[in-house]
């Protein structure tokens, strides 16, 4: 779908009824001059939002020979020299992000040498964001995007933003399993996740010292912990990018004619869902779906040209394998995939989970380039370092100023109380 | 080359004067409204250099609404070249804000909730407070008798002695840090000494900007050249929580009470910076970037991270930097407790709202995640609800480990604020002498 005329971006997430309301994904209503109370921040349907993740997703037909080099280019990046890497690691608040390169979609009946498909998950408002990327790794994204018709460099900024705007689909569903913990950032999952690292290993040694022995051991902790007790130790560049365990998973399927509205009701449904059906996958931790029933060619600027039939985009970021993944989406979560799924081409029904997981396999289109910020860390291990780091932070503002006797004393009550809820 | 006589005085150069009333006014519709525009534009002080002997007794300058865009008859094609930001207002922003409901338009003062009537900004500066209140009479009688009106009017006051630094109620010396744009080298080549130099058009319509750039203006020209935007913000400071906050973790934080006042701050009340350069220059952060010395969730490191993320990221903080004309007002606070009204009539200008002001506010200041600072926000002027304990990270340095503030109450409240257009002198002649134009008729690039 194409982005609505309201900027709903900046804008905070709707409550159920709002979002339950706005099922047909329909651009909201101009809001009618009634005075200023009209002109408040508006509820608007935020379907590119989930909790504080972000995302973008940017579809842009490539220039004739564009394909090879892109692909050639993104294979450099994964493979090759470490400067894009550790530019991309610089960007705090990127979650996810992944660079595919699509040959050809199921109903695109125009020539066009390929698209590129590049999605991203972040936190911040959608200018700023392109903003810091223009001005942290626009060199390299330069170099990925020039293969495509009509980018105009990332300088001057809000051309490159007017050129992105053009190419961006709003997000039917989009699930994030932090949801439940609104402060979950990339920048504080990082924080988290260093934090309950280092908290775990002082906490080994710790337990067995005397007061005395207790209080240095601390202040050395709290000296060498103290970049992820604010924000963000810097992150580090893994050696190579698949180094991490993450893994993104793209399905594209063609939707049957006539079933665009309730593919679309469904989603919508799914997205204000609290808990959300998807909730059962423990392994996933980002799921988007997107409606594409339109894109660019590029060679016929102008307007876009309408996709017959539309499709049913799924990108995921997942934690381990793709098969098995996929084996537990049809089983686990049936009834919703069924749902999302049943006005698609082909689609066997999840009561028969084997040819259901097949239809998903065989409609995958594989990233060329992925980013993943957590690395090894999967959606529980995120949950429990976010919850770790409350009563971590708790414990420093209490301990702070006291003496070692007291502070020890805290501490033992922290380590029991983590020590009882792992147990539980 | 800068035509100094086409520029409003206050922007290059922050004014001197000690008492300023600003009057936020609602003009009358069509000719009666261009013909107060037109008295007040024959009083309005340009950017024209005066020496010490010609020093005037006060200054003027006017800012306009969208609104009041509209009550002076500029047609709706013409408006809606102003960036989208402007015809919302401040009041419609709180979401691109961050602004807690507490802070939103529902909970201002009462003149500020009927934001929407104000037109115009007449902003008066003056050492003789007696002759400024004579001044806003005359002007007030005169838009009364015209058939508009004064819907809010505040005034501010320097604190401190006459030739000290200005300070703010908190007790900290103000404006400091400001930038420095480039084209005034021509006409002050000292003035830069020390100073961060921004690129001309980061403040003025219409010329180069951070990207090398004419930045964005509205049409015709005539509205986009040497012109800016002005942000206003009415800040209730509660000077006693302030001191409440210092004095229970001053007694416990190693270096007392003044050192913890500090931290917040990012300088000593003095002005002194806490990670003075070698120098004895403006702090870059850039051999602080651990904030051992100033803490990087600091308020002025906050507001301008400077280095402190690595020199290769200035450019990009660069094009966040305006330049600020707050004034404080209500009564100075003595040693005793310290009820009242007082706080800072924050004002600002940019070229930009969204991306300088709305972001600083926003991200930097009601946010931590885009500064590697996670849920912090800023200890001093983030917008809180009134019930909520926002915490801080004070890092450790040598021999000292990190003090964390648990429960840094509502410090600063938000009581009224909006969104002016400062047109330059040839402008404001445009505007006072533009006629009622059909939408759709107006042809745009041509002086009426």
């Amino acid at each position: 779908m194409r982005r609505p005329a309201t900027d709903v971006r900046t804008e905070g997430r709707s409550d159920v009824t709002e979002t339950m309301a706005a099922s047909t994904a329909t651009p909201a209503a101009p809001i009618a001059d009634a005075g200023w109370a009209a002109r408040l921040p508006r509820r608007a349907w935020t379907p590119n939002r989930a909790g504080r993740a972000m995302a973008m997703c940017f579809y842009t037909p490539l220039r004739r020979g564009g394909a090879l080099r892109l692909w050639l280019r993104l294979l450099l990046y994964r493979y090759g020299l470490g400067i894009f890497a550790r530019s991309v690691y610089k960007l705090s608040f990127l979650h996810y992000a992944h660079w595919t390169v699509v040959r050809r979609l199921p109903g695109q009946r125009w020539r066009q040498p390929g698209y590129l498909l590049f999605e991203s998950n972040y936190n911040g408002p959608w200018h700023n964001y392109i903003e810091t990327f223009s001005s942290v790794v626009g060199g390299g994204i330069s170099k990925i995007l020039r293969t495509s018709a009509g980018f105009p460099g990332v300088v001057p900024v809000r051309a490159f933003k007017d050129y992105l705007e053009g190419h961006e689909y709003v997000l039917a569903n989009y699930y994030s399993a932090y949801e439940g913990h609104p402060e979950a950032s990339a920048s504080v999952i990082t924080a988290a996740l260093d934090l309950s690292a280092r908290f775990r290993r002082f906490a080994a040694r710790a337990g067995r010292l005397g007061p005395g022995e207790f209080a240095l051991a601390y202040a050395r902790f709290l000296a060498e912990a103290q970049a992820s007790l604010a924000g963000t130790p810097p992150r580090r560049v893994p050696r190579r990018w698949l180094a991490s365990r993450a893994r993104n998973l793209t399905v594209v399927a063609p939707i049957r004619p006539g079933q665009v509205p309730a593919t679309t009701a469904a989603l919508a449904r799914h997205h204000a869902a609290l808990p959300s059906p998807w909730c059962p996958l423990g392994d996933l931790h980002l799921g988007r779906w997107t409606v594409l029933d339109w894109a660019q060619v590029a060679a016929r600027p102008g307007p876009v040209q309408p996709l017959e039939p539309p499709c049913l985009l799924f990108t995921a970021e997942i934690q381990g394998r793709r098969g098995p993944f996929i084996r537990r989406l049809v089983t686990l979560t049936a009834g919703a995939a069924d749902e999302v799924w049943g006005g698609c081409e082909g689609w066997p029904g999840a009561t028969r989970p084997r040819q259901a997981a097949r239809f998903l396999r065989r409609r995958q289109v594989r990233s060329h380039l992925f980013f993943s910020a957590y690395g090894r860390y999967g959606p529980d291990d995120v949950r429990h370092a976010l919850d770790g780091r409350r009563r971590i932070l708790a414990f420093v503002e209490q301990a702070q100023g006291r003496s070692p006797a007291d502070q020890l004393a805290a501490f033992r009550r922290l380590t029991e109380e983590l020590r009882l809820e792992r147990g539980a | 080359m800068l035509d100094l006589a086409d520029i409003q005085g206050n922007i290059l150069r922050g004014y001197s004067f000690r008492h300023a009333r600003l009057l936020f006014l609602k003009l009358p519709a069509g000719a009666a409204g261009r013909e107060v525009l037109a008295d007040l534009t024959a009083q309005v002080t340009s950017a024209a250099p005066w020496g010490r002997d010609d020093r005037p007794s006060f200054a003027v300058n006017v800012a306009v609404t969208d609104a009041g865009l509209a009550a002076l008859g500029v047609p709706a094609p013409v408006r809606s070249t102003f960036p989208e930001e402007f015809r919302e207002g401040m009041a419609a922003r709180a979401s691109s804000l961050r602004d807690v409901a507490a802070d939103q338009v529902q909970n201002w003062d009462d003149g500020w909730r009927r934001w929407e009537s104000i037109h115009l900004l007449v902003s008066a500066y003056g050492d003789d407070g007696h002759a400024l209140r004579r001044s806003r009479d005359q002007l007030v009688d005169r838009v009364r008798a015209a058939g508009g009106d004064l819907v809010v009017e505040e005034e501010g006051a320097r604190l401190g002695p006459a030739g000290a630094p200005s300070t703010e109620h908190f007790g900290f010396v103000d404006g400091l840090s400001q930038p420095w744009l480039r084209a005034m080298a021509d006409i002050d080549p000292g003035g830069a000494q020390g100073r961060q130099v921004l690129a001309t058009g980061e403040v003025l319509l219409g010329h180069e900007d951070g990207e090398g750039f004419e930045s964005v203006h509205p049409e015709p020209g005539v509205l986009g050249r040497n012109g800016t935007f002005l942000v206003f913000r009415k800040l209730r400071q509660d000077v006693d929580a302030f001191r409440r906050l210092c004095a229970e973790h001053g007694a416990r934080y190693p270096g007392g009470p003044e050192e913890f006042a500090a931290k917040l701050m990012g300088r000593w009340p003095d002005g002194r910076p806490l990670a003075a350069e070698a120098g004895g220059g403006e702090p870059t952060f850039e051999d602080d970037r651990d904030g051992g010395r100033c803490p990087v969730g600091a308020h002025v490191r906050r507001v301008n991270p400077r280095r402190g993320f690595g020199a290769d990221r200035q450019p990009f903080f660069d094009r966040h930097r305006m330049l600020r004309r707050g004034i404080p007002y209500g009564p100075a606070a003595g040693d005793g407790p310290a009820g009242g009204d007082r706080g800072l009539l924050f004002m600002c200008l940019c070229a930009s709202i969204a991306r300088q002001f709305e972001f600083v506010q926003g991200e930097w200041i009601n946010d931590g995640n885009a500064l590697g600072l996670a849920d912090e926000r800023d200890p001093v002027t983030a917008s809180v609800h009134p019930a909520e304990r926002r915490r801080m990270t004070i890092q450790g340095g040598p021999g000292r480990v990190p003090w964390l503030v648990a429960a840094v109450p509502r410090l600063v409240s938000v009581r009224g604020g909006a969104y002016f257009f400062v047109p330059s002198l040839g402008a404001l002649r445009w505007l006072a002498g533009a006629r009622d134009c059909e939408p759709g008729r107006v042809s745009l690039g041509v002086l009426p």
